[in-house]
């Protein structure tokens, strides 16, 4: 059942009270995360230190990392039971997996990219690289978690692995941190801020709410669902 | 001038001027010092030897001087029984007119751990004769001399019985003092000369945060550690690790080179009473609170790990494995950014 036809400018709610409070919890934690643990990374280096003496020094890096942690973790159990057990968590999580159309979009986008395709492809709620931001960022984290707890509790973990799973882990949080950081503070914050025609912020992740404009440019397939085939009144490509 | 050369004949010990007075003089002390049983019982019911050897003195760097030079408080013969303790700086103070050499690490002796404990008053703490030796004293780099590199951990031993035996056994102990090879560190190599400070000092050579850099300036260098067998750079591979960087950043809880493989008996990993020897592991991890439990799983893999070579087995192909997984994707993510950016510029453009 097709609502009635929106306004150009009319603002909709992508993203509830809720959805939000949650990414900006991930954002505080992982920006956190991200700047006490490059700190210990690059110790050595300028930039090393001096996030290491805004960071109160060595041991207090650690604890603001330790205290960031739980934030991470807490909020991985709050949004776990959200997608599990909400109503509406659920239906984002059906709308996140990937699908065979996301396959033929990302391919019409690249021939977009190449100059073969004049129209962009259309996209439904979530399209392929937001998919992938997502599955990134949630089984990053969830990855993170894991062998940070390891790395935390050594002397726990130690009693049950041997010293070369210890020095897996190791590694494998390292390069995972790098991986992140590269997939959400600049991938994600390009294609979401800092792209043409978002610059210099995209207010979704205040205020939740899009144009209909945007939704019929960059979501064309959600669009259509819940308002049909004409574009929203006013509308010029 | 008159006043000058005044001053300087005060100054010059008086067999200086006169070495002929000089031999007379050791010949009057020789009476009785130069007899091998002459000897003393002391309050304690000790026996001291009071036999002085003309052979050791002559064969000196002392040699010139007469008794009295050094033993200045002896005025007639036969002496007082108690004289004063021998004031090596009669002589050996900066711009001496006799050139008795004087080097600026001296003075490091006064705020030594050494030489806090002999202003204290404590009669063990040692001074100059007690490591240079009284009679027999030759220059540092003369085998006989008791600070000689191989010498020196016995001279150290005379005060420091158990760190002789742990350092004789180890292999820094019997490379200098059963091979001979003086490239091997003797105490003075890590501890310092005439300024050893306690450990528990962070200026100390051996303090927990200056060890790396102590050890480092033998084992810092590969050419140094194949010389050696040592497969890998110790120091490199420490520094990266959580244990180096905590003690680069000042830690001195966290483990340092000694806080594994002991100050004195440092054995290699092969050894079974070496304190890295894989059965030993777990006891030298859960040590002093480090790792409270610690158990066989502690040994089960490298130590002194560095990801990027081969020989660190599963650990080297995990990371090769994120290395590339990171570059590739960062690279995809990159491109995408460019390709999104131009089409954007392009089509802005046109459009316009």
């Amino acid at each position: 059942m097709a609502r009635q036809r929106p306004h150009k400018d009319e603002l909709l709610e992508r993203f509830t009270l809720q959805e939000r409070l949650q990414h900006w919890l991930l954002l505080l934690s992982l920006t956190v995360l991200a700047l006490t643990g490059f700190a210990l990374f690059a110790h050595g280096t300028w930039i090393g230190r001096v996030l290491l003496r805004l960071e109160g020094g060595m041991a207090a890096r650690g604890t603001l990392h330790r205290i960031f942690a739980v934030v991470l973790m807490v909020l991985a159990v709050w949004h776990l039971g959200y997608v599990l057990f909400s109503a509406r968590g659920r239906e984002q999580l059906r709308a996140l997996v990937f699908r065979k159309e996301d396959a033929v979009a990302f391919r019409q986008l690249l021939a977009y990219y190449l100059g073969k395709r004049r129209e962009l492809p259309e996209f439904g709620r979530f399209t392929p690289m937001q998919k992938l931001q997502y599955w990134g960022a949630g089984l990053g984290s969830l990855l993170m978690i894991a062998t940070g707890l390891v790395l935390w509790f050594h002397t726990k973990a130690m009693a049950v692995v041997p010293k070369w799973f210890f020095d897996v882990t190791n590694i494998v949080h390292g390069y995972e941190g790098l991986l992140l950081f590269g997939l959400l503070f600049v991938w994600h914050v390009y294609i979401v801020h800092l792209s043409p025609g978002h610059l210099p912020i995209n207010r979704a992740f205040w205020s939740g709410k899009i144009t209909a404009g945007e939704l019929y440019r960059e979501h064309r397939l959600e669009y259509r669902e819940l308002f049909g085939d004409l574009p929203p009144e006013g509308y010029e490509e | 001038m008159k006043r000058w050369l005044l001053l300087l004949l005060l100054l010059l010990p008086a067999s200086a001027l006169a070495q002929g007075s000089a031999f007379s003089e050791v010949r009057q002390c020789n009476i009785c010092h130069g007899k091998r049983e002459f000897k003393k019982v002391m309050p304690d019911g000790t026996v001291r030897s009071l036999f002085v050897d003309q052979e050791e003195l002559a064969a000196s760097v002392h040699a010139k001087w007469a008794c009295v030079d050094c033993h200045a408080d002896i005025r007639v013969i036969p002496h007082p029984p108690r004289l004063e303790k021998v004031n090596c700086q009669r002589c050996h103070f900066p711009g001496n007119p006799v050139g008795a050499p004087e080097e600026v690490n001296y003075r490091g002796y006064e705020e030594s751990v050494h030489g806090r404990l002999h202003r204290a008053g404590n009669p063990k703490a040692p001074v100059c004769q007690d490591c240079h030796g009284t009679h027999g004293i030759h220059k540092e780099d003369d085998p006989r001399s008791r600070v000689f590199k191989s010498n020196v951990p016995v001279t150290c031993g005379r005060c420091h019985q158990p760190v002789l035996a742990d350092y004789a056994r180890s292999v820094h102990g019997r490379s200098l003092l059963e091979r001979h090879n003086l490239e091997a560190p003797s105490c003075s190599d890590c501890h310092g000369e005439h300024e050893i400070l306690p450990p528990k000092e962070t200026a100390s050579e051996v303090s927990a945060t200056s060890i790396p850099e102590t050890c480092g300036r033998c084992h810092a260098s590969m050419e140094f550690n194949t010389k050696y067998e040592i497969p890998i750079n110790p120091v490199k591979t420490f520094k990266h690790s959580f244990h180096g960087i905590a003690n680069e950043l000042g830690s001195s809880k966290v483990a340092n080179c000694a806080s594994c493989h002991t100050a004195h008996l440092v054995l290699p990993p092969s050894d079974p009473d070496s304190s890295v020897y894989p059965a030993n592991i777990p006891k030298t991890c859960g040590k002093a609170g480090c790792h409270p439990g610690a158990n066989a799983n502690y040994a089960k893999g490298r130590f002194h790990l560095d990801p990027s070579r081969r020989d660190a087995g599963v650990v080297y192909w995990v990371a090769l494995f994120f290395k590339w997984l990171t570059i590739s994707t960062l690279a995809a993510l990159g491109l995408h950014i460019l390709l999104d950016l131009v089409t954007k510029l392009r089509r802005a453009k046109h459009g316009a």
